[in-house]
């Protein structure tokens, strides 16, 4: 399974979370906000000239420091897996 | 505790609204209680508390509309407050029932929130709203398999249509009947967060919390919660805790963490057997209308539209309501001043309490207008978005992109500005936008500016032939404010405001068209909070000031007043006579004014200002132009023979400024160096007092004098000096 971070995946590809490797508080709070290993997520945009993100995680959208989605891991959901 | 049921008729159910933000919660507290709430603050801390009487069939309801929160443990002011509130910190009782109001179309994120509320012991049901939303976005929920699974009362609402109030209604009144009723299982944790819950139990009980922690739900608050907070509540408490179950290398290990991923594994259990997704294929409408208002080119573009017409409304849309207030209240006074006996207490009545309140009301337009805007934009959706789109831009200045509305409104005025910081979510960020707001040039610096300039620059050639002189240095005061503003937001982050920068996890909502009735109720509530609260201390602040121009009441020498008063009865004419008569007061008031507390402290600052280029006769403007920084200008009216005038149109401020430069007061030297203080002091009443309303204390009302003073002194300092070196005069 080949990993990536949230940052640098293709806007609109299915993924799912793998880790937040953010410690601390802000770590805490990504986790509460639905950002648990296995929850679906996808990267909608980014903002122009180094900007936040657009992602959604759940039924959830909200945009996020470049760098803060830099530590939170995800795995691709292929075609094949989503019957599951 | 909360024992109280429909059988103590005397006392109403205490009632508490909990949820995520934008989930209809406010829509909701407005739909129970209607147009009875009372707006007020948390002891000491910067949030709104707002509580209201629902008339329910059975027994009528105080309801209090907490904080909206994702979470019950404290990282923010709000989710503290949220959990104060909850576990009877507050002055207010513990609630008996807990209302938890749910985003039907985001169960997961809201459905944490009632969990942690469950676990710390408050009996719970929920409010399942905006189901009509869920059911668009293809989310079916089986409201009865939901209830059956979680344990507690499930309403399906539309807050909006005040669809589901009477089911609430029900609801509540059974579970205040019967607690029971509302009691959601306890998580089963793993082993390793059981150990945790034990290890951490033990420290809290020895280090004598009251009331002690009852559940494992209320340990784990006390653990996760941030150390700082904890510590505020029982001294080392919050490191004790953290030494005993320090943080893991690998962050997911935290025993913290793993108790919000076994409530989410839980949760998405029980979703999986009550929520079913209907296929849509299509995305959302919301991400369709994202693709446009997000889009790199065409979005910027509509979003410089969007603030440019919401700056135009408060800066330009807001003056004929403002023109309305000075007049009517300029009528009122002239007719208190006709009516009532010519006596001190007259005089503290227009010119002080009068006085006072019209320079509260006549901030209300901007007020409303902006926060029309705001409300709209932030009900709409779309405040989210701009501070997406602003962010990296504002990084830049070391300010959150939710700091660009206000500071963008603080052009116009830094009163609204400073109010609509509150829709800032950490806290030191807004105070950092709240002390660098006053140094957007506003518009009271206009007539200020138009003094000088047209006294001492209008005749000057133009530079490149083109740009009038004056025109330059009013746009270089608009770039020195803006620049002093980036200068002192970086130092206060390192210094008086250490901390913040909170990173950016904002909810980007789904666009939704804005409910005219939130619309007004969120306006009225502006206004009441600014006349009731800000108010009160203008109108104190605006007599304090009023004494000090007026006592001792010293004018005129009295035999120099009895011979001229003669000299005026010989005159023939009717016209010569009036003439000679209003001379005789403007004399009058002229050494009164000179003679005032306000006179002798301009005359004992003179030292002070005079490196800076102002005698004492400036001295006495800058005193009496606390009042507002327009006030500068009658005020200098006053004191150089011209008369005070309430209007203070270009004209009149262009004559006053030629009077002065007459009197040798104003150079073109002296002139910017009087510039460059207004465009950076602190002299305005009216935003000391919101900025003390804002956060709850005087310490930052005062601390923006100073350090906003002293920094318009050092600047006005280097600029006469350096000129007057350079032999300019």
């Amino acid at each position: 399974m080949v990993s990536h971070t949230l940052d640098s995946i293709q806007p609109g590809e299915p993924h799912r979370v793998t880790w937040v490797a953010l410690a601390g508080v802000l770590g805490d709070r990504l986790v509460e906000l639905g950002f648990t290993p296995g929850a679906p997520v996808q990267l909608l945009r980014r903002a122009p000239f180094g900007g936040p993100l657009q992602v959604q995680v759940r039924d959830f959208v909200l945009s996020l420091r470049r760098a803060d989605a830099q530590a939170i891991y995800t795995a691709r959901v292929l075609p094949t897996d989503q019957a599951a | 505790m909360s024992s109280a049921g429909p059988d103590s008729p005397r006392r109403p159910l205490e009632v508490a609204l909990a949820g995520n933000p934008n989930t209809g919660k406010t829509t909701l507290f407005n739909a129970l209680t209607g147009a009875r709430a009372h707006v007020g603050n948390y002891p000491g801390i910067t949030v709104e508390r707002r509580v209201g009487t629902h008339h329910a069939p059975e027994q009528a309801w105080r309801v209090t509309d907490l904080p909206g929160c994702y979470s019950l443990s404290a990282h923010s002011p709000e989710e503290e407050i949220a959990h104060h509130a909850l576990t009877g910190r507050t002055n207010d009782p513990i609630p008996d029932v807990v209302v938890v109001v749910v985003d039907a179309a985001n169960l997961a994120r809201n459905l944490l929130l009632l969990l942690q509320i469950a676990e710390i012991g408050r009996p719970v049901l929920v409010a399942l709203n905006m189901m009509d939303a869920a059911h668009k976005e293809g989310i079916d929920i089986d409201v009865a398999a939901l209830q059956r699974e979680l344990q507690c009362p499930v309403v399906a609402m539309v807050a909006a249509r005040g669809e589901g109030i009477d089911a609430l209604d029900v609801a509540v009144a059974a579970v205040a009947a019967n607690p029971q009723l509302g009691r959601v299982a306890e998580t089963p944790w793993p082993e390793s967060v059981a150990q945790t819950i034990a290890q951490a139990r033990a420290i809290l009980v020895q280090s004598g919390l009251q009331p002690p922690p009852v559940s494992d739900g209320d340990v784990l608050w006390w653990l996760a919660t941030d150390p700082e907070i904890a510590d505020a509540e029982m001294p080392g408490l919050g490191r004790a805790l953290l030494e005993a179950i320090p943080r893991p290398v690998d962050p997911a290990l935290d025993p913290r963490r793993v108790a919000t991923v076994t409530r989410f594994a839980r949760i998405d259990a029980i979703l999986g057997r009550c929520v079913r997704r209907r296929d849509v294929t299509t995305s959302g409408r919301s991400e369709r209308v994202d693709r446009v208002l997000l889009h790199p080119a065409l979005g910027a573009g509509l979003f410089i539209l969007a603030m440019a017409g919401l700056f135009q409304a408060v800066f330009a849309g807001a003056q004929p309501a403002v023109d309305v207030v000075e007049s009517v209240m300029g009528s009122i006074s002239d007719l208190l001043r006709t009516w009532l006996p010519d006596n001190l207490l007259r005089d503290v009545l227009i010119d002080g309490v009068l006085a006072g309140i019209s320079g509260t009301l006549v901030f209300l337009p901007q007020i409303l207008m902006l926060f029309l805007g705001i409300s709209l934009l932030e009900d709409s959706g779309y405040l989210a978005r701009t501070a997406y789109l602003v962010d990296q831009l504002m990084a830049r200045i070391g300010l959150p992109g939710k700091a660009f509305v206000p500071l963008l409104s603080a052009y116009a005025c830094a009163v609204p500005a400073i109010m609509a910081t509150r829709t800032m979510p950490d806290r030191r960020d807004r105070l950092l936008t709240i002390m660098v707001a006053p140094l957007m040039s506003c518009s009271a610096r206009l007539p200020v500016y138009t003094l000088v300039t047209a006294a001492v620059f209008a005749h000057q050639a133009r530079v490149l032939g083109i740009f009038s002189l004056g025109g330059l240095v009013v746009t270089a005061m608009y770039a020195l404010g803006f620049l002093l503003a980036i200068v002192s937001a970086f130092v206060l982050r390192r210094t008086a405001i250490q901390g913040g920068g909170a990173p950016l996890l904002l909810e980007m909502p789904p666009y939704r068209w804005p409910r005219w009735r939130n619309v007004v109720r969120s306006l009225l509530d502006r206004a009441w909070v600014f006349v009731a609260q800000t108010g009160t201390v203008i109108v104190a602040l605006t007599v304090i000031l009023w004494a000090l121009m007026t006592f001792p009441r010293e004018g005129l020498d009295p035999q120099i007043k009895a011979t001229r008063t003669a000299q005026v009865q010989v005159l023939t004419g009717e016209a010569e006579r009036a003439q000679a008569l209003q001379s005789l007061e403007r004399d009058d008031a002229q050494v009164r004014l000179q003679n005032s507390i306000a006179g002798r402290i301009g005359r004992t600052i003179e030292p002070l200002i005079a490196p800076l280029g102002f005698d004492w006769r400036i001295g006495i403007g800058l005193v009496g132009s606390f009042a507002a920084r327009e006030v500068l200008v009658p005020i200098m009216g006053q004191v150089f023979g011209r008369g005070s005038q309430a209007d203070i149109d270009d004209r009149y401020a262009a004559d006053v400024g030629k009077s002065m430069a007459h009197a040798g007061a104003l150079t073109p030297l002296k002139g910017l160096s009087l510039m460059v203080f207004f465009a950076i002091a602190m002299q305005c009443l009216s935003t000391l007092a919101t900025i003390r309303r804002e956060t709850n204390s005087w310490r930052w009302p005062i601390f923006a004098v100073v350090y906003l003073n002293s920094l318009a002194w050092l600047a006005s300092f280097a600029v006469f000096q350096i000129g007057t070196r350079l032999g300019f005069s």
